[in-house]
């Protein structure tokens, strides 16, 4: 393989865990939205 | 001292560190090379130190060592020219013709000893006729 | 911006348009534009490095004006601004130092070499490197923008020195080269597909931080209004 197309093909999978990244962490966020959410709909003690 | 204050002393003395290597290799290297011209307008007794000389690999002069190990060429400037023998890693690019940057030192009797050379790009992209 | 910006990330025209260009500019760029004559296919590499490099640049310049507006007004919107821009100009940066150096091996001999394009280059990444270190290690809010703001704004000294260092110091790197108008159209497509690809991934990620930064607040006043969470919501 040519030595510019395995350069791409690192390029893009370096963009593409960083995009993997980003996506976890909004899973993250969206996790802690819905815990919070379950927490504020509890009745008060 | 907590782990945090460890973490910010690491990267303050990364950033140092850096900072360090970047200004050693880079205060030899503002001026990157010296022109082939430049370099011959010295005395001869003051060119046994070590530069990067820049110029063209002048036509019917290079020779490769069959194992690409060495090569011995004409390095041409605009006005003079010197004769260069460099041993070491060879880029596999190197013609008769090309702008060249050698690495090494000079000698006293006007050989150039190099031991890197590094080829330079053309100033314009051209499109392959293949 | 936090309503603005919502509305920019989650525009699904936008998201299309920035991947047709780059699926374009992709296409133009190993197909399209015509093979170099004296370094052949691995010219090819000049379409990702420019880019990513003036990405770099742009990133860090982003991040040194959101830090000089922190230290400013010490409003945490700011250093939020100054985090994404770092995170995301930080990855441009180091992909600029990954596709010079393979372009430098194919078309100079060398993986690296102490010029003063590549070394203050160099000196960028590692400012970035520091600054991402710094914000993950200080926990304490206010302290970390602090500190981090004042290294990136004391980094963008390093900035025109990148930028200008073809031109004002003497060096192997090329100063923009002519070329053939095809190639300087595949060079413009990529440049503006990366420059509105690598921006929505800043705003997604800006979005990330604010949305982080409200949920923390709320989940400090949900924590004193209801001190007593349920056992299925307590690990998130």
């Amino acid at each position: 393989m040519s030595l510019f197309v395995i350069t791409y093909v690192v390029f893009w999978l370096a963009v593409a865990l960083y995009v993997i990244r980003l996506g976890s962490q909004q899973r993250r966020l969206q996790d802690r939205l819905l815990a919070l959410q379950s927490q504020l709909q509890m009745p008060e003690r | 001292m907590t782990t945090t204050h460890k973490l910010c002393l690491g990267g303050i003395v990364i950033t140092m560190a850096t900072t360090c290597l970047a200004y050693m290799g880079a205060s030899s290297s503002w001026q990157f090379y010296m022109t082939v011209d430049e370099f011959l307008n010295q005395a001869p007794t003051s060119r046994d130190y070590r530069v990067r000389l820049s110029g063209k690999v002048g036509h019917d002069s290079l020779r490769i060592a069959t194992d690409r190990t060495s090569a011995s060429f004409t390095l041409v400037g605009a006005k003079s020219h010197l004769r260069v023998e460099c041993r070491g890693p060879l880029p596999d690019n190197l013609t008769e013709g090309l702008d060249v940057v050698v690495e090494g030192h000079g000698k006293n009797s006007g050989l150039f000893q190099g031991d890197k050379v590094l080829t330079r790009c053309a100033s314009k992209y051209d499109a392959s006729n293949l | 911006m936090q309503r603005s910006d919502l509305k920019i990330v989650s525009a699904r025209w936008l998201t299309w348009l920035v991947t047709g260009l780059l699926v374009a500019a992709l296409g133009m760029a190993m197909r399209v534009a015509p093979m170099e004559q004296s370094m052949g296919q691995v010219q090819r590499i000049l379409y990702i490095h420019v880019s990513v490099a003036w990405l770099g640049l742009m990133g860090f310049a982003v991040m040194g004006v959101c830090a000089m507006l922190y230290l400013l007004h010490r409003n945490m919107a700011w250093n939020r601004w100054s985090q994404a821009a770092n995170e995301v100009g930080w990855l441009c940066s180091s992909l600029t130092l990954f596709t010079g150096s393979i372009w430098a091996h194919a078309a100079w001999g060398t993986w690296w070499t102490w010029d003063p394009r590549l070394t203050t280059s160099l000196l960028l990444w590692a400012l970035y490197s520091s600054c991402l270190i710094l914000r993950g290690s200080i926990q304490e809010s206010h302290r970390s923008a602090r500190i981090t703001s004042s290294l990136a704004l004391l980094g963008l000294i390093d900035l025109p020195l990148v930028i200008m260092a073809t031109r004002w110091f003497r060096g192997i790197h090329p100063t923009s080269p002519e070329m053939e108008p095809v190639m300087h159209f595949t060079l413009l497509l990529n440049v503006i597909g990366f420059t509105l690809f690598f921006s929505l991934l800043f705003l997604r990620r800006l979005r990330q931080l604010q949305t982080d930064n409200l949920l923390r607040k709320l989940e400090l006043e949900a924590l004193v209004n209801h001190p007593y969470p349920p056992l299925s919501a307590a690990g998130g």
